[in-house]
Parts: structure tokens; C-alpha cells; sequence
């Protein structure tokens, strides 16, 4: 008896760890949320140590009224898509070739090295592929005098050049998260499976995908939300039709200051992303148990 | 057999083509960057005439240095705070039942839905509420519940798998809790701790927006101090300082290496049957 | 309030004499003190020179532009012994929303557009400055001196310009054929399609726009304006927000044709483009940066120094002679300048019609803004 209630004790001692944490999850995190719910109903602008004008919907009104608001959400949202997808295109070989392939030595300075980006100002690095993609630079001249394109040819100043600069900035991230699970993937199970008489796709798809949906989800996570968000990048290189959604709700925080219009996009930009999570979510949970469940331990 | 074997290579190859092709495509900017922090021509044109001048423009006018300089001091505090918190927060979701867990972890995922941009905006609202408007403490708090899920998620994983018989032995065996958590846990946890550590302090570096609205005036972080200096024109001292940062980064790497801490340590979770 | 009062007649009389001898350029010969000498213990010898060491004065200004040069706070720094700190302003709103949660209590001088410099006020950010403390305040150019946007209701003067500039045409003269271009209509042609560069500003868009419809810019059909702009996309390659966006695009050759700032334009020239900036025959846009005094500024006396000190001849001077020159506002120190340096200012031949950006009302703002927006995400 008396040692259960030791135990108990302690576990109270453990459980009061998380009230910094959770002080801070709900005063700088769920709150901010709340207010955010809060500003998208306020008419007009939110001034520090002002009164507000009044609570009003239409801001939601103007939003779903607007042409441009779906328009610039549908191409964020799908420019974000394609974003994502290019990194899982290049980052889940590259996961795997360091994971899997190269010598276990060469592992350590490979993810180091691929990490070595996301350590860098990621500003410096935007205006740094900006000048790489001039004509001209040392990327392109070269292009040119071989007569792979033309002087002038490039693909700045589109979206195009806005999915290279995006896919650029979160490459890293992905190819960290898919790492991390594929490198815990048992060789002996691979091994296994080869000796059964598994070829490369039933290996591929029964055993690394399934094992590999955690890190690909918070891969995805961590990609699709900013680069939908993102505004520098289309701003600066997205030319006359580059536009995204966060340039819109940037707008109205620091031009029109309309903070009530900005809070209300932001948050349907959040609901949007969530949902689009959400299913995300659900298609790898189906295939998870298409596949056969979770193999991991 | 052999048929079987030159498949395999066959595969081998392929994969050691795309990662020396990702690396590539990873470094040509950084190599750009290196390349003209030492080329006179200030809008990175070719050919490339060799200078030192924009070093010299680095540490001797240019601003940029102090802003450097603090912006590694903050990040470094500020993720340190975050290790810390992840790892108390970790332990004691231990204790709570599962249900708990799961809510703690969903709200734990709030912050990275939000845009930073929109986050700093009402956090700079709550905070000119509660009275201590821009200052170090609001760009402190901003930037740490930014990046504390990052540290926690890592770290919390690594302890919902990790093996509870040491522990329950250095109990036994009459350590105090203190003790059990010194010598034998946080052992255990270190890899994941020094992964999320890592990752907070990369994206506290880097986390513009925060700072840019929960700076106390005066006060420049690296990011603030290039977003000015892009807009009002840009010179290669910028590139200067990006070259010796990508140099100590690399530095630092092979230091790790050398001394046999790694990748494996920091981003992949023990194998099994592996020891530790 | 009595023993005040004299002080300040004595100050503005102090004023009248040193204004003849303002052109030794040491802007410190301003001897009043508004606020009161005598309970202010930095005055105390309000004398010729004010002694202000120790203290700190905060400027709010675009980071590299000029007062942020060797010419200009650190030569302030030395000549009153002081401390120049500067904070960088990223746009006018922004530093509205800042001044307003907390920058207030912080900065002491803020340089503003006249667009925004009446909302500055109506917010109670900026208030009204005793102009017989700015030694050449009657040099500074007449059209852009105590005009409506800068004068409170009952005629006090809340900004001193202090440079003035135009965003006008600039072509790569290597690229185009210079002789056919007067006007701002030469954008739309289709032969441009996909090489010009436009600056991401919706008073510059709209004015623009409405001078190529033969409209008035202040007030034009906004239908007809987002019509014209919409034509104009196509020949658009980038919109350029920033000093580096648009260097770097009419550096690589990608851009020809489109609107700029006349420093970067002789910058390029400097280094050997073959680049010309003209002042198209519809008129062109102008602006003018004021520097406005911060409402409840501590160093109320160094910050009037301080404006005293940026329209003063020095100053203004080594400001229109620089690398990157700027246009100076003082008169006096125009009539002093060389041809070099006023061919490097594109102002051989000033432009004859100049529309500047005024202050408008929220609503008409609003649309303005709007309306850019969606010609751009369209």
C-alpha cells in the first residue's frame, strides 16, 4: 500500500512537468488562435490600445463574394500541391539512398550536409537562387553558350520559378523526416522479403511505404502549410501573374491595414489546410491498412 | 545469383546518382553565394573578378555582424528553453493517460498550422494587452512557442518508445528520482533531445515574422537586418557573412564526425537489438 | 509659462539673426528651445551650441538613405556630441501600427510621405513643428513646403521636406531605340510584351494609368484605370517592390523598358549602362519625404536639431553628390550644384509637370489599394 502511494506521488511530481509547457501551448499558442477567430469578425483594423470599430461577418461575406479570394486559394493551394510532391519525388530517394545505400560512414555527413541549407537565412537564400536563375549568372551562362537555352530564357518570374525557390527551401526538411523512419526500417526484414521472392515494388510498397507513413506525414506537414502561406517567394519571383494567398492577407496587415479581412483569409486559408490534412491523413490511414497494418514495432 | 547481384548494383547506382544529384542541386546556391561573397560585381554578374573587399565591408561597416552575433545568442537561449521544456513536458505525458496524450499532442500541433505571419500579429496584440508590447521577452516567448513542438515532438517520441526497465531498475535500487533521470533517462533521451534541440535552434534563426513584429525597436536579428538591407539594396558583404556561417556550420560537422556523433544519434531511433 | 513665453521670444528673435548667416551649413545655431530651457537641464547654456552628450536620438527612416551615410548621423553624432539610432521603416503602415504599440515612447523623429503624413496625425503620432527653429526652412522648394497635406487643421506644419525625387521612365537604351519614347503610353506597346519592369505601388499604377486615359490623376475613372491595367500585363515581367528586385532585372538584360527611381538609374549608369531616364510628356510622378516631429519625444531639442541639420547646406549637399544621389530640397543648395551633379540627378532639364502623391481619404485609399491588388492577382 504504502509503496503505491509513493509511486502516486512521484507521478504527481512527473505530471506537474508539463505545466510550463502547457501554460505556454495555451497563453502564446490556443489563445492567438482564439483572438485570431476573434479579429476575423471585427470590422476594419485591430490597433493596439484602440477601441474596435464592431463585429461584423462581412468580412467572410467579401471573401466568398470575392472572384480573387478562391482564385488565389485554388492556386496556392495547388502550387503548394506541387511543391510537396517534388519533394517527396526527390527527397524520399534521397532519404532512402542515404538511409539504405551509401556507407554507413558516409550516413552522418550526408544528413548533416543536407541539413546545411535550412541553417542558412532562408532570405538570402530566396534572392540567392533569384540571381541563379538570371540570365547570365553562373547557372544560366554556361546553359546558354552549351545552346541548352536561349540568352534570355529563363524561368524567372513565374510560378514555375516560385516552385523551384519553395521546393529549394523545404527539400531539407523533407528528406530529414523521411531519414528518420527509413533508416529505422530492419534490414533483416528486407532481407527477408527479398529471399520470399518479393521484387523491388512489393518491398517498396508492403514494407518501406507503410513503415515510412509518420515521417512522410510530418514531412507533408511541415511543407504543405507554409509553402500555401508563403508570399515573399511569389512576390519577388512570381512575376505579374505570381500572386499567392498569402500575398493577399500580407496586404492586409501592413497596406490596406485590414486586419479584420486579413484574420478572416488566414483563417480560411487555415480551415482549408486542415482539411486538406485531414484527408491527407485518411487516404495514408486507408493504405496503411490496405497494406496489412503496421508492421513497426 | 550473379544475375541477381548486378540488380541490385544496378539500383545502387541509381540511388548514389540522385543523392550526389540532390546534393548538387542542395549546394549550387550555397556554392553561388560562396563564390560571389568574392566577386567585385555587386549583382552577382559574370566574369568573376577576384576581391576581398566585401570582408573587409563585414567587419569593419557593415552592420551585420552584431546582428549575426545576437541572433545566435537568442536562438541559442531560446532553444535551449525548448530542449528543456520538451523534455519535462515528454516526462510527464508519461504519467497521463492516453487520451490525455493525444489531446496534449493535437494541440501541440496548433502552432504549426498557423502562418508565423498571422501568429505574430495576434501575439503582438496579446502582448501590447498584457503591457510588455515588443520587447526581448515577447520576441522570447513568440519565437520559443514556435519552435518548442518541434523539440517536444522528437524528444516525446523517443521517450514513448524508449525502454522503461533501466529506469525501474535505478529505482529499485534506491536512486532518487533525480538521480534515475541524471544518470539513466536523459542518457537514453539525448540523441532525440540534441535532434530537437537542433531543429528549434535552425528555425529560431530563422523565424523572420516573429522577430520582425515582437522586436524591441533597436534591437536587429540576422533576418530583420537582411530584409532591410534587400529592400533598400543589397551588397555582397551579405554573401560574405553567409560564407563564413556555411563555413563554421561545416566545421562544426566534420568536428562531430571526428569525434563519432552523428546522424544515426540525432534522427534515427535506436535499432533493435542495437545497445545503449 | 510667462518666463517660457520670453524665452521663446528671445529664441525667435536669436532665429531671425542666425538666419542670415544659415549658410555655413552647422545647423546648431538653433538657439531656442521650445520647451523651456530653464527645466531642461541639456540647455542649460542655451547658448550657441546645446551640449547633447549622452543622449540618444531615434530616427525612423528607410535603412540607406543618406541620413544613414558618413555625411549624415555620423557627422551629426560629432557635431552635437550625440547618439544617432536608427529604425528601419519597411512601409508607412507598418510604421503606423508600430509607433502606435510602442514605437512612440521610443523613436523621436519618423520620415513620411505626405500621403500618410495626415493619418500620422489623426492618430496622434506626430505633432506640429515650430518652424522658426529650422534655419533655412524659407530655402526648402516652395511647391512642396507647408503644403495641405502637411498642415494641421489650423495651419501648423507637421513635416519639413527634406528630398524630393520623381519615379519617372528609364529604358536601356542598348535594347530600345531612345528616340520614340516620350511617353507613358510607349509601356503598352506590344513590342515590350514581357520586358518591362513596374513598381509595385498603387498610387504610381493608378496615376499612371490615368495620365496615359488623359484623365485626372487625383481623381480618376477607376473602371477605366483597372481596364488600362489589365492591358498592360502582359508587357509586365516583374513588379518590383524592392532595390535589389529591380537591379537585378535590369542588370540580367531582362527588363528594357518600365518606371524606377532616378539614383538606381544613375547607379547603373555609373557603371557603364548605357541607360537613359526621361520624364514622359503626360508628366511625370513626384514625391517628397518629410521628417515630422514625434508627438511626446523626449528629446524634443535634438530631434529639431536634427531636422535643422538634414535641410541644412552640409548635409544636403554631400547628399545630392553621393554615389546614389538624392535630389535636395533646399533651393539654395539646387542653385550650388554643378552640371555633373545635376545631370546625375536627371535634372539638366527638370521635369515640367510633376503630380505628387498627396493624402487621400480612407475610402478612396482603400479602393486605390484594392484596386492594384486585383489587377495583380487577376
Amino acid at each position: 500500500m504504502e509503496q503505491v502511494s509513493t509511486v502516486k506521488k512521484r507521478d504527481r511530481g512527473t505530471r506537474a512537468l508539463i505545466l510550463p509547457s502547457a501554460a505556454m501551448l495555451l497563453f502564446i499558442s490556443i489563445i492567438p488562435l482564439c483572438l485570431l477567430v476573434l479579429f476575423s469578425f471585427v470590422d476594419g483594423n485591430v490597433t493596439v490600445g484602440r477601441g474596435i470599430d464592431g463585429f461584423t461577418i462581412g468580412n467572410f461575406v467579401r471573401a466568398f463574394s470575392s472572384a480573387m479570394v478562391p482564385k488565389l486559394l485554388g492556386k496556392s493551394f495547388l502550387i503548394s500541391l506541387i511543391v510537396t510532391l517534388i519533394c517527396i519525388g526527390i527527397g524520399y530517394p534521397a532519404a532512402w539512398a542515404i538511409a539504405k545505400v551509401v556507407k554507413p560512414q558516409r550516413r552522418n555527413i550526408l544528413v548533416m550536409m543536407a541539413a546545411v541549407p535550412a541553417l542558412i537565412s532562408q532570405l538570402l537564400l530566396i534572392y540567392t537562387i533569384m540571381k541563379l536563375l538570371q540570365p547570365g549568372s553562373v547557372l544560366m551562362e554556361p546553359l546558354a553558350r552549351l545552346g541548352i537555352i536561349a540568352d534570355t530564357d529563363t524561368i524567372l518570374y513565374s510560378s514555375k520559378a516560385v516552385i523551384f525557390i519553395l521546393v529549394y527551401e523545404y527539400l531539407p526538411y523533407m528528406i530529414l523526416c523521411l531519414y528518420s523512419v527509413l533508416e529505422k526500417i530492419d534490414d533483416r526484414v528486407l532481407e527477408a522479403a527479398r529471399t520470399l521472392g518479393a521484387g523491388n515494388y512489393r518491398i517498396f510498397r508492403d514494407i518501406i511505404l507503410p513503415q515510412s507513413f509518420p515521417g512522410l506525414f510530418s514531412g507533408i506537414l511541415i511543407i504543405f502549410i507554409p509553402a500555401a502561406g508563403s508570399f515573399v517567394e511569389p512576390d519577388i519571383a512570381g512575376g505579374p501573374y505570381g500572386m499567392m494567398i498569402g500575398s493577399l492577407i500580407n496586404t492586409q496587415y501592413n497596406t490596406s491595414l485590414n486586419m479584420g479581412y486579413g484574420a478572416a483569409l488566414s483563417l480560411i486559408l487555415l480551415v482549408l489546410m486542415a482539411l486538406a490534412l485531414l484527408v491527407i491523413n485518411f487516404i495514408m490511414s486507408t493504405a496503411e491498412r490496405k497494406i496489412g497494418g503496421k508492421i513497426n514495432a | 545469383m550473379p544475375k541477381n547481384r548486378r540488380k541490385i548494383s544496378g539500383t545502387r547506382v541509381f540511388f548514389t546518382v540522385w543523392i550526389i544529384l540532390t546534393m548538387v542541386f542542395l549546394f549550387f546556391p550555397i556554392a553561388q553565394i560562396i563564390l560571389m561573397s568574392f566577386n567585385t560585381s555587386v549583382y552577382g554578374r559574370l566574369p568573376i573578378v577576384f576581391t576581398t573587399q566585401w570582408y573587409v565591408k563585414l567587419f569593419t561597416t557593415s552592420k551585420l555582424l552584431g546582428a549575426a552575433g545576437f541572433s545566435l545568442g537568442f536562438s541559442l537561449v531560446v532553444s535551449l528553453v525548448s530542449a528543456v521544456l520538451g523534455i519535462m513536458a515528454s516526462l510527464a505525458l508519461r504519467k497521463f493517460p492516453t487520451r490525455l496524450n493525444n489531446i496534449f499532442n493535437t494541440l501541440m500541433d496548433v502552432p504549426l498550422m498557423i502562418p508565423w505571419l498571422v501568429q505574430a500579429v495576434s501575439l503582438l496584440l496579446l502582448f501590447s494587452f498584457v503591457g510588455i508590447g515588443r520587447s526581448i521577452p515577447s520576441m522570447f516567448l513568440g519565437c520559443l512557442a514556435a519552435v518548442m513542438p518541434h523539440s517536444f515532438m522528437l524528444t516525446y517520441s523517443r521517450v514513448m518508445t524508449m525502454d522503461p526497465y533501466p529506469e525501474e531498475a535505478g529505482r529499485t535500487l534506491g536512486a532518487t528520482p533525480f538521480q534515475v533521470f541524471r544518470d539513466i533517462t536523459f542518457r537514453m533521451i539525448f540523441p532525440a533531445v540534441l535532434a530537437g534541440w537542433l531543429m528549434s535552434f535552425v528555425l529560431c534563426f530563422n523565424c523572420f515574422s516573429l522577430q520582425y513584429y515582437l522586436a524591441p525597436f533597436g534591437t536587429y536579428t540576422l533576418p530583420m537586418k537582411i530584409f532591410t538591407l534587400i529592400r533598400s539594396g543589397s551588397k555582397p558583404d551579405m554573401n560574405a557573412l553567409a560564407t563564413i556561417m556555411v563555413g563554421i556550420t561545416f566545421a562544426i560537422i566534420l568536428i562531430l564526425n571526428k569525434i563519432g556523433f552523428g546522424a544515426d544519434q540525432l534522427f534515427g531511433a535506436p535499432r533493435r537489438g542495437e545497445k545503449e | 509659462m510667462k518666463i517660457k513665453r520670453i524665452v521663446c521670444l528671445i529664441a525667435a528673435a536669436a532665429m531671425a539673426f542666425s538666419l542670415a548667416a544659415c549658410g555655413g551649413g552647422n545647423g546648431g545655431n538653433s538657439g531656442g528651445n521650445e520647451g523651456g530651457g530653464a527645466d531642461s537641464g541639456s540647455a542649460a547654456d542655451a547658448g550657441e551650441e546645446m551640449d547633447f552628450s549622452g543622449q540618444t536620438l531615434t530616427v525612423a527612416n528607410w535603412s540607406d538613405y543618406a541620413t544613414d551615410q558618413e555625411y549624415g548621423a555620423a557627422a551629426f553624432e560629432e557635431l552635437y556630441n550625440c547618439n544617432v539610432e536608427f529604425y528601419d521603416i519597411t512601409s508607412y503602415p507598418e510604421l503606423l501600427q508600430t509607433m502606435l504599440s510602442g514605437g512612440q515612447s521610443t523613436i523621436d523623429v519618423v520620415n513620411i510621405n505626405p500621403m500618410y503624413i495626415q493619418q500620422y496625425y489623426g492618430e496622434g503620432v506626430i505633432t506640429p513643428i515650430d518652424t522658426s527653429r529650422i534655419s533655412c526652412y524659407d530655402e526648402l522648394r516652395e511647391d512642396i513646403t507647408g503644403i495641405d497635406d502637411v498642415l494641421t487643421p489650423d495651419g501648423g506644419v507637421l513635416g519639413v521636406p527634406w528630398i524630393w525625387g520623381t519615379t519617372s521612365m528609364f529604358y536601356n537604351a542598348d535594347a530600345v531605340d531612345g528616340s520614340e519614347i516620350d511617353s507613358w503610353a510607349d509601356l503598352w506597346d506590344p513590342q515590350y510584351a514581357g520586358k518591362v519592369a513596374f513598381f509595385d505601388d498603387y498610387t504610381n499604377c493608378i496615376m499612371i494609368a490615368a495620365l496615359v486615359n488623359g484623365d485626372d490623376p487625383y481623381d480618376p475613372d477607376l473602371d477605366a484605370v483597372q481596364a488600362k491595367l489589365m492591358e498592360l500585363k502582359p508587357n509586365i515581367r516583374t513588379i518590383w517592390s524592392t532595390y535589389d528586385d529591380f537591379m537585378s532585372a535590369i542588370t540580367s538584360g531582362q527588363v528594357v523598358i518600365g518606371n524606377a527611381w532616378p539614383s538606381n538609374i544613375t547607379e547603373l549608369r555609373n557603371q557603364g549602362m548605357n541607360i537613359e531616364y526621361i520624364y514622359p510628356s503626360e508628366g511625370t510622378i513626384g514625391w517628397a519625404d518629410y521628417f515630422c516631429l514625434v508627438d511626446g519625444s523626449a528629446e524634443t531639442d535634438l530631434a529639431m536639431a536634427w531636422i535643422d541639420f538634414c535641410t541644412g547646406h552640409d548635409f544636403q549637399y554631400a547628399m545630392a553628390t553621393e554615389v546614389q544621389p538624392h535630389t535636395p530640397a533646399n533651393e539654395a543648395v539646387m542653385a550650388t550644384l554643378d552640371d555633373e551633379t545635376l545631370a546625375n540627378l536627371w535634372l539638366t532639364n527638370p521635369p515640367e509637370r510633376m503630380y505628387m502623391s498627396l493624402y487621400m481619404d480612407n475610402d478612396t485609399l482603400q479602393r486605390w489599394i484594392d484596386l492594384w491588388t486585383e489587377v495583380q492577382a487577376s
